[in-house]
């Protein structure tokens, strides 16, 4: 019994630690500290193993949410303890950049999930500021083709999005 | 949507890719069709959220000081410890709740679960509740012990007696587990009036039960107990 717990955490940690990993460090700024953040979100995960019935993406998005939830958390405690006498960042300034890193994120990801074809079509038109034209000549196929690849790619990144729970936008 | 002309143009327009004139043209449109005015809406969030992130010349997808490393060789096995120290501490507060459960029901009575010849009631902890689903002809309460070949399971049932109730009407008892596997532990049929305790047993650990069901004979859900 105990090796299927200890199997468990170790699926969950080959599914999701690395990633879990690299994002803790990127909203903490602090590899020690990541570590405790990484352990006690990967101990909540193991004790709800429902978490890794649903898609991989979606698995992650609860992963990231509770690691969030417990930063911001220990920050809140360990600011009620420091009190006046350092010259506080405003405490939404904080939440909002831990929320922004993990908004990049989910786009980054969402991104990468779109077909070969369709990503093509949005780094073409969007982020080198091509025209359709200028894209379809450069891809090799009609005009018309540029646009309805970019229609169907921004439809499948608001798919990907909303799977994700990727707030605003 | 297929033979609209305008239908596959909102995306390009949203990005910035429309060249000037088709621009021009498709700006005219929107004024008049609902449809692709809603299907823009729909994306006017996007480009903002996609300038969040940049891909480079090989197709590299990224986001401003994306890291990817892995984690330190320590973070496993500091896991791993903890789960076994959190399995330990489960054991023993479970020990410890039944050792409670115990001495409450010495000192208070032995009527509420009735006798039971094969099983000494001071053993015996307090069942939990399960949950009607619905007005129903059955209550009762459960107990799960953990045992090292799977779970225990008492179930002790009370049925109340309305003018209404059938003779005799059959429930079956079923364990679901985490992993979504469903198992009919027992069956019994139930006598108004009486309130007999079953006792049922399966493999699975009480950690991998997700779910407990008395149903009745027609296979649907009359009390449950999530755990």
């Amino acid at each position: 019994m105990s090796e299927d717990q200890a199997q468990l955490m170790r699926v969950l940690y080959s599914q999701h630690g690395g990633a879990l990993w690299s994002h803790v460090v990127r909203i903490t700024g602090d590899r020690t500290y990541a570590q405790d953040v990484v352990q006690e979100t990967l101990l909540r995960a193991w004790r709800h193993p429902r978490v890794l019935d649903q898609t991989e993406a979606s698995a992650r998005a609860w992963l990231f949410t509770v690691a969030r939830r417990i930063v911001i958390d220990d920050w809140r405690t360990r600011r009620s303890r420091v009190e006046v006498s350092t010259p506080d960042v405003p405490e939404e300034a904080t939440v909002d950049q831990i929320d922004a890193i993990i908004q990049s994120w989910q786009v980054a990801e969402a991104v990468r999930r779109l077909s070969p074809d369709h990503r093509e079509a949005l780094t073409e038109c969007f982020y080198r500021g091509h025209t359709v034209a200028e894209a379809a000549a450069n891809i090799g196929v009609p005009v018309g083709t540029v646009k309805s690849r970019c229609h169907y790619a921004l439809r499948a990144l608001r798919l990907i999005m909303d799977e994700m729970g990727v707030s605003n936008g | 949507m297929d033979d609209h002309p305008f239908a596959t143009w909102d995306a390009a327009y949203v990005l910035g890719a429309l060249p000037p004139e088709d621009r021009h043209t498709y700006e005219q449109h929107l004024r008049d069709c609902p449809r692709c005015s809603k299907a823009v809406s729909k994306l006017v969030g996007l480009p903002g959220l996609l300038s969040r992130v940049s891909i480079d010349d090989d197709g590299r997808v990224s986001d401003d000081d994306f890291i990817d490393e892995e984690p330190p060789a320590t973070l496993l096995p500091a896991l791993l410890n903890s789960v076994r120290r959190e399995r330990n501490r489960w054991r023993r507060a479970t020990a410890a709740a039944y050792v409670l459960a115990a001495a409450c029901l010495v000192a208070v009575s032995v009527w509420a679960f009735g006798p039971s010849p094969s099983t000494p009631t001071k053993q015996t902890p307090p069942g939990t509740q399960m949950t009607a689903v619905g007005a129903q002809p059955i209550s009762a309460q459960i107990n799960l012990t953990d045992v090292a070949w799977g779970t225990k399971i008492e179930i002790h049932c009370e049925y109340p007696q309305p003018a209404d109730y059938p003779s005799a009407i059959s429930f079956q008892l079923v364990v679901i587990g985490r992993d979504t596997q469903t198992q009919q532990v027992a069956a019994w049929r139930g006598i108004p009036g009486t309130t007999p305790t079953i006792a049922a047993a399966t493999d699975l650990s009480t950690v991998d039960i997700s779910r407990i069901e008395v149903r009745d004979s027609a296979g649907q859900p009359v009390l449950t107990l999530r755990r």
